[in-house]
């Protein structure tokens, strides 16, 4: 029978306490208001703290008898997909909620959730497979970062709800006019003035087409040269000449590592000095040769990840580093815009820092800090994990000058037991490298690339770098059984190395996914022999 | 304090015949509650029926009050269940509310109610919650309600229909002397639509003019030699009343041509996702008309069944389907036994085709129905088909274009909640010691400790009963345990369940509880110890959590304020050092920050408007010190505590930030500090409407430390 009267239907991504309940409030006291039948509603349970919850909305223009409505959205039957945020439009999207002809009006904004923040690396969802689905499920889609477009026209980002629902107004699903949207914003009492200028922005801009049809806030990605002029400029005058030929010295030695170089030249320049620079680039030399020699001229994947986790390595962030950076006048500039402080309002700043001993006795020259541990071993077990926890208000003259003396114990940098402990193990890193690249390209590329793991302060940081001799010692072996039973080595690398890279201490857990990946393949292998 | 409505929202409660209100199911229950003439409500709040709580309680003072309606602040759903003895024993109208699992926690005096039977309507808004985003186990009201002889109401998802169910809920009640439970499912709850209104009625007997007395009558006692008359009473002459009322008054409906030869029996808001379905298979449109071969039996009263009702449907039809939504499937063995009893032959289907565990979401009806429709309409089998297919296959594609699931999104305790940072701690005890402790958690926010980040919630077992599920589990395990239980939950029911058994059997545990001043899970309510009664009335009593344990004996209590880290840490490892086997006590005392900041914000905007010397504080995190190994997010999961780029173009991962919603409660820098993480937290205070000393001192520091010139 032929569908009369068929309810427009609209299903709406939020996050829970983000305002989507006034959004579906606004947009069904809005069509009332405009003469509809309307009814929205909104699945809460426990998401109303910061989990997703999905709002459904259907209305109708009022006919002669009550609609009977759906509570729930049919999949591939929802004519309008609204959302405040992403990573919700990818979830509704997954649902397959969207109709062949519907509209899709997103915001881009991300709200990353709990289980993105938590891995190290590769936790945040790729938007990119979200917005390929919406322009795949969808010929009229608007992704856009709402909290930009209102921003840009001085509206309070609180605002970046209204500005989507007026899209929504003006978009082919609904063309109605703006007044009865207008009363229904204005009943909410909830910040009146901006959401009604951000809904007339909407609308105005669904109108007249100039909203955009995918617009992200990303960071621009520059190129060496624009990467290395803006990090020149970052340097004080007096260094600045220094970074030029450095960077030219090291792009000379491999070419094709320039964006690193634009960078680790710079860190480490910042970090002691010209010489030590130089330490750098003859290092990242070495490899390349071996690399060159193994695989050609003109290969250098391998120096590369050497290169890029050398620079971060060898740029340690010991007390010295710590307190240099927390000294830079750039710090301060940035406190001054992040948390508007104005003009000549007193503001201060406590640094909450946990030392814990070696941080401390690490500084001093290598003999001193030696006699300092084995006095504090012998004094109690646990020495070096005892807690040193201290607030230091760097903005007044007390606590600036600390970390002032703090930040000048860098000079002597060079004779510190820290420093004396990382040559050791940046050696024990490089003759790994050298070993595997030796013996095979990707087992060396995934030496290099297993670098990256070694980060963080104290206790974290002694346990990334269990991982990554673990790795080295007994899954590099692993990986090459697994190469010479005809597994990707490569593809079994990555994935054991994004394990390891998820959270420091994750060792374990990485040798034993080798060892199950070995297990599978071998007696597939045995039968082929 | 005012709840979930707004003047204008309450004030739609005054409105008379033919004037409209718009609001959620809760409003429109409240009205019809209101329409009904009632003299007392009261309940416990939960989902979904927590905003009919909110409803009441900002009601309470511009209109209930002037009804004469006594509102209470019910301490548990027993108590709530327990005011109802008004309806029993004087001709007064009432209602009570809870969510599902308040049936269970009522039911001793439910039962007593409902044998006795009461004189005036006497109304349970059951908070229904079979679905998908349910905060309970899964379960229905009716096999409990059976039990009891309990009249079920299961109204379609129509705001309208609520309305009118709310009003016939109380007739049936009196037109039945039985008690009613009205299930207020979420689709009802929490939609928003407009209504037509009818006329507030004000109850015969109320707070302003009462009743001279209650009846006695001894015949009415629930006790031997009556329990057996009141139970054939209940089943020979009350149910049948309430079978004949709901024919009368048709509160089941039939939508399409009774005659038609395809039947299907529908109930609650079951029927709308069936609706939907028709529609979507060409075989109904959205006004409730559907294709000539078919017509729909929705029940809105799912208990009793009315056998001839049912039976005048099914007997002449060629098929006829049941769409009933869960387990046990009651209503499907009852019209099973009905039809086999009366020899009727139509073939009848039920959960031989439909789902029949778990809710009933349209793509789970759909194949289901139209695989029922394509067999008995043949020359109508290919569109239908086709049309199934199409969305089956519209959801394939969906699947395609995710090869990396969508990451969940659970929920997590709010940006400075008091409560996380207890659970970061024992995190962050449990990684420097490597002791793993038994965690019996309870019914609260703290609950969510169960998720990520934290994963420290290992039972959680029903409301009140949190320490009390490690009784045995705490004397046959070489495990510690250390049970958390929030104020609210405290005081509806743990007290007894677990202080007082947990004293009683000398229990060896540790007690955390969290004091933060409200019932905050279901959205912030008052309970005993925010001072006054949901409806802001004065409270009768001082309650007072750490004399309450000692004058019930406990010997080892400690408070402590989980934003003062060091001090917290230290009196939790006192007390679990404790080595006397028995019950210790660690209060944590801070309110609820989602509350706090209710005041605190607009009282921090008029300060600084007015010139007043203010401290703003909120954390940070330097980019450049941040090295990406995200610890903070795993022992923290703060809202405000997010993720940015990486300033250096080397690293792999992003870094640690805070965004503007930081309300400057520091625990992520005493984190930092607790777990000896790094030194990238830090904490800035800006104060506006400084003195002029202050400033000059600040310009003072400023011209000595250079890097602190602004640019």
């Amino acid at each position: 029978m032929p569908r009369q009267n068929r309810a427009t239907r609209i299903l709406i991504g939020t996050v829970g306490g983000q305002g989507g309940g006034v959004l579906s409030d606004w947009m069904v006291k809005g069509l009332i208001n405009a003469g509809w039948q309307a009814q929205s509603i909104g699945l809460l349970g426990l998401s109303q703290r910061a989990g997703s919850v999905i709002y459904y909305v259907e209305a109708r223009p009022h006919g002669d008898k009550p609609p009977i409505l759906s509570a729930y959205a049919v999949p591939g039957d929802v004519d309008l997909l609204l959302s405040q945020e992403f990573l919700e439009l990818g979830r509704l999207l997954q649902g397959g909620f969207a109709h062949p002809d519907c509209t899709i009006i997103a915001n881009t904004y991300r709200y990353y959730g709990t289980l993105e923040k938590t891995p190290a690396e590769g936790g945040i969802y790729p938007s990119g497979v979200i917005r390929k689905a919406a322009e795949t499920l969808s010929a009229d889609s608007y992704l856009f970062h709402a909290q930009e477009v209102v921003a840009q026209a001085g509206l309070s980002l609180l605002s970046s709800n209204a500005v989507l629902l007026g899209a929504v107004v003006a978009s082919k699903v609904f063309d109605l006019p703006a007044e009865p949207f207008h009363a229904a914003i204005k009943e909410a009492e909830v910040g009146v003035a901006d959401n009604l200028k951000a809904f007339d922005l909407g609308y105005r801009m669904m109108r007249d087409g100039t909203l955009p049809r995918a617009l992200f806030k990303e960071s621009e990605v520059l190129d060496w040269q624009q990467l290395a002029q803006q990090r020149e400029q970052a340097l004080p005058q007096r260094r600045r000449s220094d970074y030029r030929s450095l960077l030219d010295q090291a792009r000379s030695a491999v070419p094709p590592l320039s964006r690193i170089f634009a960078e680790a030249c710079y860190r480490l320049l910042d970090f002691q000095d010209a010489a030590y620079v130089r330490d750098y680039i003859a290092r990242v030399q070495e490899v390349h040769a071996a690399e060159t020699a193994k695989s050609g001229s003109d290969s250098s994947i391998v120096t590369a990840s050497y290169a890029q986790h050398l620079a971060n390595w060898m740029s340690y962030e010991d007390a010295q580093r710590v307190a240099q950076l927390k000294l830079r006048p750039e710090r301060f500039a940035k406190m001054r815009q992040d948390h508007s402080v104005r003009g000549e309002d007193p503001f201060w700043v406590d640094d909450f820092l946990a030392p814990d001993p070696p941080q401390i006795y690490g500084m001093l020259p290598a003999p001193i800090g030696r006699w300092i541990r084995a006095r504090g071993q012998r004094w109690r077990a646990d020495f070096d994990h005892m807690s040193m926890p201290m607030r230091v208000r760097i903005n007044r003259p007390w606590g600036y000058l600390t970390m002032s003396l703090v930040a000048a114990m860098r000079h002597l940098r060079r004779r510190s037991l820290r420093h004396h402990e990382e040559l050791i193990l940046l050696r024990r890193w490089r003759d790994a490298v050298l070993h595997w690249l030796g013996r095979d390209a990707t087992l060396g590329r995934l030496a290099a690339d297993a670098g990256r793991v070694v980060k963080g302060y104290g206790r974290v940081r002694d346990k990334a770098l269990d991982d990554l001799w673990m790795f080295i010692d007994q899954g590099l072996p692993l990986l090459e059984q697994l190469s010479a039973a005809g597994s990707d080595a490569a593809a079994v690398g990555d994935e054991a190395l994004k394990l390891l890279a998820s959270e420091a201490g994750k060792g374990a857990a990485c040798l034993y996914l080798l060892r199950d990946r070995l297990a599978a393949a071998l007696p597939a292998s045995s039968a082929a022999a | 304090m005012s709840h979930a409505f707004n003047t204008s929202e309450i004030d739609q409660l005054e409105h008379t015949s033919g004037q409209t209100l718009y609001g959620d199911g809760a409003l429109v229950v409240l009205k019809g509650l209101l329409e009904a003439g009632i003299s007392y409500f009261g309940g416990y709040p939960g989902a979904p029926t927590a905003n009919l709580i909110d409803a009441a309680a900002d009601a309470y003072e511009p209109v209930l009050k002037k009804y004469g309606v006594y509102v209470e602040s019910s301490a548990n759903e027993m108590s709530a269940a327990a005011m109802c003895t008004a309806s029993v024993f004087a001709p007064v109208r009432g209602a009570v509310t809870w969510k599902v699992l308040g049936n269970g926690v009522s039911t001793d005096v439910v039962d007593h109610v409902s044998q006795i039977g009461p004189l005036g309507g006497c109304v349970l808004v059951v908070g229904e919650d079979y679905g998908v985003s349910s905060t309970t186990v899964a379960q229905r009201t009716l096999p409990w309600a059976m039990k009891s002889g309990i009249i079920v109401v299961d109204p379609r998802a129509d705001q309208q229909l609520l309305l009118r169910m709310t009003r016939e809920s109380f007739e049936l009640s009196e037109a039945s002397t039985s008690v009613v439970a009205l299930l207020l499912r979420p689709q009802l709850s929490h939609a928003n639509a407009q209504v037509t209104v009818g006329d507030n009625r004000i109850g015969q007997y109320n707070v302003i003019s009462k009743l001279k007395e209650g009846i006695k009558d001894p015949a009415r006692y629930p006790l031997p030699p009556n329990t057996q008359r009141q139970e054939l009473e209940r089943y020979r002459d009350r149910l049948p009343k309430a079978r004949e009322y709901i024919v009368q008054h048709g509160l089941n409906e039939i939508f399409g041509a009774p005659d038609a030869p395809i039947g299907i029996i529908t109930h609650g808001t079951v029927f709308n996702t069936v609706m939907r379905v028709l529609a979507n298979l060409g075989l109904a449109d959205e006004d409730g008309v559907t294709d000539p071969a078919i017509s729909v039996l929705q029940l809105n009263v799912v208990y009793p069944l009315c056998d001839e009702q049912i039976i005048d449907f099914i007997k002449d039809k060629r098929e006829v389907l049941l769409v009933e939504e869960g387990q046990p499937d009651l209503m499907e063995q009852q019209i099973r036994a009905l039809l086999h009893q009366r020899g009727i032959a139509t073939p009848f289907h039920g959960h031989d085709l439909i789902p029949g565990v778990g809710e009933l979401v349209p793509g789970r009806v759909l194949p289901a129905l139209a695989q029922f429709m394509a067999r008995l309409l043949p020359d109508r089998a290919e569109a239908i088909s086709a049309t199934a297919n199409g969305y089956v296959e519209r959801q394939k594609l969906a699947a395609t274009l995710f090869p990396k699931p969508v990451t969940p999104r659970p929920p997590t305790f709010c940006t400075g909640c008091p409560e996380r940072p207890v659970f970061s701690m024992m995190k962050i005890n449990e990684m420097l010691t490597g002791q793993k402790d038994w965690h019996a958690t309870d019914v609260g926010c703290y609950g969510m400790a169960g998720l990520a980040p934290f994963h420290m919630a290992d039972s959680n077992i029903g409301m009140g009963g949190g320490l009390a599920a490690a009784t045995a589990l705490s004397a046959i395990s070489e495990q510690k345990n250390v049970s958390v239980v929030g104020d609210g939950t405290l005081w509806h029911s743990a007290l007894n369940t677990c202080v007082v058994n947990g004293l009683y059997n000398k229990q060896d545990a540790t007690y955390l509880v969290l004091d933060n001043k409200w019932t905050a899970m279901t959205g912030a309510h008052e309970n005993p110890n925010s001072g006054p009664q949901l409806t802001g009335q004065a409270s009768g009593g001082v309650f007072n959590i750490e004399r309450t344990f000692k004058g019930l004996g406990v010997k080892h209590v400690e408070k402590a304020n989980p934003y003062n880290f060091r001090d917290f840490q230290k009196k939790l490892k006192k007390i679990q050092a404790d080595p006397d086997p028995q019950l210790r006590v660690l209060i944590s005392e801070a309110e609820c920050q989602l509350q706090r900041q209710r005041t605190v914000k607009p009282m921090r905007a008029k300060a600084i408007a007015e010139g007043k010397r203010t401290e703003v504080e909120r954390l940070g995190v330097d980019e450049e010190v941040c090295v990406g190994d995200h610890s903070c997010m795993r022992v923290n999961g703060c809202p405000s505590l997010t993720l940015e780029e990486s300033p250096n173009t080397l690293k792999t991962a992003p870094v640690a930030a805070i965004d503007t919603t930081c309300v400057g409660c520091g625990v992520c820098g005493e984190i930092a500090h607790a777990a000896q993480l790094c030194p990238s937290f830090h904490k800035v205070t800006v104060v506006r409407n400084a003195s002029r000393f202050e400033r000059f001192m600040q310009r003072l520091s400023e011209r000595l430390l250079p890097a602190l010139r602004a640019a």
